[in-house]
């Protein structure tokens, strides 16, 4: 029996899904940039924008009972708010499978086209 | 994972495309390999009472979704990498490869089916509620990332123009289309 308590650590309201949503897209195109930073690449602003959305509402979380937050609870709440962006990801997943599958029909069914970047080569 | 992913996605062109591999174990590992609950000597035992994904339940419950998420989806991979090799995009339609995938598509939705933890989220209606707001809450963000990133290219100084290739890189150019999208030939 596979379950898993959604509801845990009191987030339920919509609006904080939400905001997950943001903080978890921020997270993984702050962590896309920071691993793929290069010399012909100008990512400056779009990362601190993005680490600005994501550390924001995590760090205001783990001060949100006492005012004073500490490493280990931010990385408490960085935890609570990915697991909680891919639980809802894995929720859709069958909806994207269908799509998967209806692309793969079109696929396996599918002759090549005329390539003119082929054809152009040969001229 | 994520990190692995993106640095496979750079190619071989940079060097550090090589630690994608062992970055993406380590981030398998971490998934998987979570520490148990405290014992009750130890100082966060009795504030794992009140946190679902510290305690032995609530990490089982996570481990359990876990797997059956990550056989789901690496099936499906499969599947649709060995359909897509199979059939007429790259070269000939090969039979036995295309039944294969299918074989790892349907593994797939097999996983799917016997995951309960669909059907139970499916069920309510507050949870359906949650997923349509983080798809909002998605849409919001890439729409917010769209427009600062156009800002960012907008103050960017522009590169001059470069110089059309000569013929020698013409050539090359073209002998390397020819031998990756033409087959060889």
């Amino acid at each position: 029996m596979v379950s898993f308590d959604f509801s845990f650590a009191g987030i339920g309201s919509l609006g904080a899904m939400t905001l997950i949503a943001l903080v978890f897209l921020s997270y993984c195109f702050a962590i896309h940039l920071i691993v793929t930073w290069n010399p012909y690449h100008r990512p400056v602003i779009p990362l601190v924008s993005s680490l600005i959305l994501c550390l924001g509402p995590m760090l205001a979380m783990s001060m949100q009972k006492d005012g004073h937050t500490s490493i280990s609870e931010i990385l408490e709440v960085a935890f609570l708010f990915t697991s909680l962006g891919l639980g809802v990801i894995v929720l859709w997943m069958p909806f994207i499978l269908a799509i998967v599958t209806f692309q793969m029909i079109i696929v396996s069914r599918k002759s090549p086209s005329e390539d003119p970047l082929m054809e152009m080569l040969d001229n | 994972m994520l990190a692995a992913f993106s640095m496979w996605r750079m190619g071989p062109a940079f060097k550090r495309s090589k630690f994608a591999g062992p970055i993406a174990l380590i981030g398998l590992a971490g998934l998987l390999f979570l520490p148990e609950q405290p014992l009750y000597f130890e100082s966060d035992y009795h504030r794992c009472e009140f946190i679902s994904f510290c305690n032995d339940d609530g990490r089982e419950s996570y481990l359990k979704v876990v797997f059956w998420s990550l056989l789901s989806i690496s099936s499906a991979f499969i599947g649709c990498h060995t359909i897509i090799r199979g059939s007429r995009i790259y070269s000939e339609r090969n039979l036995p490869v295309l039944a294969i995938g299918w074989f790892f598509l349907g593994l797939s939705w097999w996983t799917i089916a016997q995951s309960s933890w669909f059907a139970d989220a499916y069920s309510r209606l507050d949870v359906l509620a949650w997923m349509v707001c983080f798809l909002f809450g998605i849409a919001a963000t890439v729409y917010l990332f769209f427009h600062i990133i156009r800002f960012t290219e907008k103050i960017t100084p522009k590169d001059p123009p470069i110089e059309p290739l000569d013929d020698n890189e013409r050539r090359l150019v073209t002998e390397m289309i020819r031998r990756n999208i033409g087959g060889g030939n």
